[in-house]
């Protein structure tokens, strides 16, 4: 009897288990997404989704690259058009970048971003990244005849700026911090176009507010800790032009409260750096003497490219470099009793930067 | 003439041996009679020969079957010198006796008084003497039957160590024992079972170090089987494994070769000889042992130790791929790197079934071609290879109805469970069910079936020994043997038996003689 | 007198470490609310005191007799209505049971979505723990051999893994925002203990030092727990509050040389443990079926348990009772019940009728 009424139930499992096969997709019957952009016209949202076709694969070896454009009035809404479009489910756990438009991040991208966090696919370190202008210029730009890979756009933001979801969404949720992303900007040169890492996009809680470029891009990811981004040019008598490049960078900041009132951080960066085009007296100068001038140089240099910028971000009321959370963990009985009036203490903060800089020989001795 | 002692005991005084169902009774003292009822027992069969002779006007004959004596011997050895020699004795019991005690004396003799005991020996290849006016028959041992020689075990090829293997006749078996273990403690006991077949089975130990408490359970069990003939070793596996305990996995190992066997009976396990067949049995047997090879000790220990870990690997890797293959690309693509997912989805994209039905059917073709390249006559091994290789490497790839990846798995899952042969059966049943809870249920159906199965492993006892010993229960001592393969001078430190594996409910563990 | 299955120390504790390890692992906001995770470091120091305690009645009723169990215990003490009792924790740990297999449900629906059945999944996972259940105790005693070993290796993969990605400016100051979480975080702990309750059947099954044991495994689940803390408010910061499941959320984030998305390495242990802990405790619910109806009902009740559950798997995902905060507190008050008010009784009674005894002894 007990057999009987086992094998019953047994039976009886199988038959509703296989009745699982009649949903399965294969595969090829899903749309890998590699790369997202989002762009906001007249309150409408376009998506552009760069996912992977084993329908129409390029060859026997290599799927192509396929580039779908949808819009709705919310990018979930949008998302959504990308199985009636192509009739494939989208699956976003491959997904490498999402690139936000000048105007979908300026209207705020709380209305979307609740997307990347909490879908079950999304992983939180999808690069995270502002274009000037549309994004889906940036994710529809071909390289020869075929769309550039998602995976060549996210390898041109540095590690270290640390630009996904992950901070990104860290520094939003935490009220006194603000979130910041790399910035990709298209350029033409004489009909081709190429994508570069033009600087950094700067939010105020989930807006977008300005974008840092040149020295002041320089400057952040010096702050940041992000190497090997562009390079400084410095003059002197007894070189010339000198080309610096930062090959290390660490910055620590650190924050002292004294008789309960006067706040100030400081920030010291240790900087190791390379030169290159020294165009006077590379012969007949030794390293040694040329490295003294040139670091206290650069350390001049970068001391006030670094200033710049930090004023720049008080100015505009943001905290991107996550003072407020430095002071939180340092002095937390001080910090909870100024934590409402953060937001007006932080235009007026008092800071010094310093910076500690190294020059390393790089390639052959000047003799 | 120790093995004739040990026949004499089974066969003769019935000792080991469970009271037969019905006896024939005792021999007649009329030679006649007793000839009338041997050609009655045996019917018309044809190689029952009698040779009947009058030695001093006394009737006499020598029964034999055909084939299994050695005429030769018969003939030169036994009757040549009876019908030459001058027998003393008044009475014909007299004469039988100076035959027996003086003119074959050097040869391996038993005096048989019934009828079960005469048959058995006949049939054994024993010749039987018989004379008129005596109750009883002299069986002799001239044994002639031919058998295959002893060669080295094609299923157990070893790369070091000895060419020897066990053959069909029980008896040379044994030998084979014995000359590796030169030790009174290695005790032979010999049993018969299968109600028609009448097969001598032989229990093998040494004494000392098998707990009493297996070796009675061993002998429990083999008196439980009730068939009629045994023709393989396979017969009696599931009569010696716990009753009621399903498992994939049996408790009871099988080896061709005298030297594993002697291995494993210095560990406390019993072999079980059977005759007929070059499978001995061996109990306990413990799931680390299908990892463990004779070679490993012969090799280094930084080299043993490697390839047991590649067995390892290769169980899990035969036994788990398919299942995670299907299911990771069906349910779980997120895991695959994008380069290898490429591969599997443009693949996939090409051929006409789903991954799951894919993956079924291209193993079955393979068992498929397993099993014929098993049964095919040797001639024609060669015609299934050169199939195998076009149908299922070339053909079923070009034409688009298997993808590239899939093959590629069945290939790396099919040499894995080579690895461990002793493994296969398992492994093979086991593939199916997690391709089939792969394609269904995803990675996390996988992961919940391999747990079942790690329970069902876990849950056996073979002879109250875990059969998971000496991992779960943890011995850390023990795993010299298991995880690693320590040298030969820790490994001679303390000899672990089996009974004394952790979790181990053999009662008389510490007996130690 | 029934033959007791003989389980080792380690191994019991290995089977009772792994059962917590699937609370730690599914730790999250689901069940914990809004506190703060950071604040759990010290509620895992005070759970870690407060556990000892917990553990005192119970070990005590062992130690005044080392064969029986709280079930014969309370057969011995109470006579008839002891049974009444031992149906109290017969629901204990059928409540437990039930709460794993929600925790798994949700687990699944929210943090993976699957596109499969996960009323099929889990009527599979069912069906598997009442095999493991049928199987008795020597077998999943056995199993956690192996889970324990994938369990703690997948802990320090995870963990240097994710070592890298720490941030220490993630580290807020303790108690931040005041105690609440401090205290919510310690009910939790304390409410998931339930393997407490299971000691009362366990220990005197187990050969070797037990108080060893209860303290190796309280230090290796509080440990282990506090790790697990350090780990996701490290590399995440703030952005582990927005995840349901943060501990998956921080796997999937590690990455060991070329190894990524270690959620799948964290899943698949995950399962063993759920599926470990569930066979553990039907198994325990089916003891006290055993101790009233016998061993016969005993087979019958896993097999009808489990076809219950199959049937009401379907509607599992609805049973909101058994999740959310609500859970927590029901669980913390029976569990102080079953490991607190109840040995201290049987404590009681059992130093009374000892006293008789010696009074009729000497007379």
């Amino acid at each position: 009897m007990n057999r009987k009424l086992i094998l019953t139930g047994l039976l009886i499992c199988v038959v509703t288990l296989l009745s699982g096969c009649s949903e399965q997709q294969q595969l090829h019957q899903k749309l890998i997404v590699q790369g997202v952009s989002i762009d906001r016209n007249d309150e409408i949202y376009k998506v552009a989704v760069q996912a992977l076709d084993f329908q129409n694969p390029m060859n026997e070896d290599e799927p192509s690259i396929k580039l779908m454009e949808v819009e709705g009035i919310s990018v979930m809404e949008a998302l959504d058009n990308i199985s009636k479009q192509t009739s494939l489910r989208p699956v976003y756990s491959q997904n490498l970048v999402l690139i936000l438009g000048e105007e979908a991040a300026k209207s705020g991208v709380s209305n979307f971003i609740d997307f990347f966090v909490r879908h079950c696919e999304t992983r939180p370190k999808v690069q995270i990244c502002v274009s000037k202008g549309n994004a889906s210029e940036v994710i529809k730009i071909k390289s020869g005849e075929k769309f550039l890979k998602s995976k060549n756009i996210h390898d041109l933001v540095p590690i270290e700026l640390n630009s996904d979801v992950l901070h990104f969404v860290s520094n939003l949720k935490n009220t006194k911090t603000d979130p910041w992303s790399a910035w990709l900007e298209v350029e033409d040169k004489n009909g081709i176009k190429s994508i570069h890492l033009k600087g950094v996009g700067i939010f105020k809680e989930d807006h977008l507010i300005d974008f840092l470029e040149g020295e002041e891009a320089f400057g952040f990811m010096i702050l940041k800790g992000v190497p090997n981004f562009g390079s400084c040019t410095l003059n002197s008598e007894e070189c010339g032009d000198v080309t610096c490049i930062i090959d290390k960078v660490v910055p620590k900041i650190n924050a002292e409260v004294q008789n309960s009132e006067v706040l100030k951080f400081y920030i010291n960066l240790d900087i190791i750096a390379s030169t290159f085009s020294l165009d006077k007296n590379f012969y007949t100068h030794s390293f040694e003497s040329i490295s003294e001038v040139v670091e206290k140089k650069l350390s001049n240099k970068l001391g006030n490219i670094c200033s710049d910028v930090i004023n720049k971000t008080l100015k505009l009321g943001i905290d991107v470099f996550e003072f407020s959370k430095i002071l939180r963990n340092t002095y937390p009985s001080y910090f909870k009793k100024i934590e409402s009036e953060w937001n007006k203490i932080l235009p007026n903060l008092e800071y010094k930067v310093s910076q500690d800089v190294k020059l390393k020989a790089t390639g052959k001795e000047p003799v | 003439m120790g093995y004739i002692k040990h026949f004499m005991d089974v066969y003769i005084h019935g000792k080991n041996q469970k009271p037969q169902p019905k006896s024939r009774g005792f021999l007649s003292k009329s030679l006649s009679e007793n000839i009338e009822f041997f050609k009655r027992e045996f019917g018309k069969t044809a190689d029952l020969s009698i040779k009947y002779l009058n030695i001093q006007d006394v009737p006499s004959a020598f029964i034999t079957i055909g084939g299994m004596v050695d005429k030769n011997t018969l003939t030169n050895s036994v009757i040549f010198p009876i019908v030459q020699a001058k027998i003393e004795g008044s009475t014909n019991k007299e004469k039988y006796e100076y035959i027996r005690d003086n003119i074959v004396a050097a040869c391996d003799q038993l005096q048989v008084s019934n009828y079960d005991d005469a048959f058995n020996m006949i049939m054994s290849g024993f010749a039987l003497f018989a004379m008129d006016g005596c109750d009883c028959m002299l069986s002799l041992g001239v044994q002639g039957f031919s058998f295959r020689s002893i060669s080295e075990p094609s299923s157990e090829v070893m790369q070091r160590g000895s060419r020897e293997g066990f053959v069909e006749p029980l008896m040379i078996n044994m030998t084979l024992i014995r000359r590796r273990l030169k030790s009174t403690d290695l005790k032979f006991e010999l049993t018969q079972i299968g109600s028609v077949s009448k097969t001598s089975v032989c229990l093998c130990y040494l004494d000392g170090k098998v707990s009493k408490e297996i070796l009675s359970k061993v002998r429990e069990k083999l008196s439980q089987v009730n068939l009629e003939s045994i023709m393989e070793s396979g017969y009696i596996i599931p009569y010696l494994e716990d009753q009621g305990d399903f498992s994939l996995f049996s408790g009871v190992g099988m080896t061709e070769r005298p030297d594993t066997v002697c291995g494993k009976i210095s560990e406390g396990r019993i072999a079980v000889l059977i005759d007929g067949t070059p499978n001995a049995l061996i109990v306990p047997y413990l799931f680390v042992e299908y990892f463990q090879h004779l070679d490993d000790y012969a090799m280094h220990p930084y080299f043993a130790t490697f390839t047991r870990w590649l067995k390892y690997a290769a169980f899990l890797l035969s036994t788990l791929l398919p299942g995670l293959y299907v299911g990771i690309s069906t349910f779980n693509p997120e895991i695959l790197p994008g380069p290898i997912l490429s591969k599997i989805a443009l693949a996939v994209g090409t051929t006409p079934f789903s991954l799951m039905l894919e993956t079924i059917l291209i193993h079955l073709i393979y068992e498929i071609m397993r099993e014929a390249g098993l049964r095919i006559p040797r001639p024609l091994g060669h015609a299934v290879s050169i199939v195998g290789a076009l149908v299922i490497g070339e053909t079923a790839v070009s034409s688009g109805l298997i993808g590239g990846p899939t093959l590629m798995v069945v290939a790396l899952t099919a040499i894995s469970s080579y690895v461990i042969p002793n493994l296969y059966e398992p492994i093979s049943i086991l593939k199916f069910a997690f391709i089939v809870v792969g394609g269904l249920l995803g990675i996390w159906g996988i992961m919940i079936l391999f747990t079942v199965v790690l329970v069902n492993i876990c849950s056996k006892n073979s002879y109250g020994v875990p059969f998971t010993s000496p991992l779960a229960p943890f011995n850390i001592f023990a795993m010299r043997d298991v995880l690693v393969r320590s040298g030969w001078s820790f490994l001679a430190k303390k000899r672990i038996r089996v009974q004394d594996l952790p979790g181990s409910e053999v009662r008389d563990k510490n007996d130690r003689r | 007198m029934e033959k007791r299955p003989c389980i080792s120390v380690g191994q019991m504790f290995a089977m009772l470490f792994v059962s917590r390890m699937v609370v730690t692992m599914t730790y999250g906001t689901l069940l914990i609310g809004d506190s703060d995770i950071w604040d759990h470091l010290i509620s895992a120091g005070i759970s870690f005191i407060l556990t000892f305690l917990l553990v005192l009645p119970i070990y005590k009723l062992f130690k005044m007799d080392n064969k029986m169990n709280v079930f014969d215990n309370l057969r011995d003490l109470m006579g008839k209505y002891g049974y009444i009792f031992i149906l109290i924790y017969v629901v204990y740990y059928l409540v437990v049971t039930l709460h794993t297999l929600t925790i798994f449900d949700n687990f699944i629906s929210n943090a993976i979505n699957p596109p499969i059945s996960i009323s099929l999944l889990s009527i599979f996972l069912l069906l598997s723990s009442c095999y493991g259940a049928y199987k008795g105790l020597e077998a999943l005693s056995r199993t956690s051999t192996f889970i324990i070993v994938a369990t703690v290796c997948s802990l320090i993969f995870l963990s240097i893994s994710l070592f890298s990605s720490i941030e220490t400016i993630n580290f807020k100051p303790l108690m931040y925002n005041g105690y609440e979480s401090v205290a919510e975080g310690t009910l939790y702990m304390i409410s998931q203990s339930s393997c407490i309750v299971a000691m009362g059947l366990l220990l005197p099954m187990a050969c070797g030092s037990k108080l060893r044991g209860i303290i190796i495994w309280n230090i290796g689940v509080y440990l282990s727990f506090a790790l697990v803390i350090m780990l996701v408010v490290g590399t995440m910061g703030d952005f582990a509050d927005t995840q349901l499941f943060p501990v998956y959320t921080a796997a999937s984030i590690g990455k060991f040389g070329s190894f990524r998305h270690l959620d799948s390495l964290y899943l698949g242990i995950w399962i063993c443990g759920i599926f470990l802990k569930t066979s553990l405790f039907l198994l325990l619910a089916s003891e006290g079926v055993k101790k009233i109806w016998g061993e016969k009902i005993r087979r019958r009740f896993i097999l009808g348990f489990s076809v219950i559950l199959s049937i009401s798997t379907f509607f599992i995902g609805n049973f909101s009772l058994l999740r959310g905060t609500f859970i927590t507190e029901f669980l913390f008050f029976f569990l102080i019940f079953n490991v607190v008010i109840i040995p201290l009784v049987l404590i009681f009674l059992k130093k009374r009728k000892l006293s008789k005894e010696e009074k009729i002894f000497e007379s």
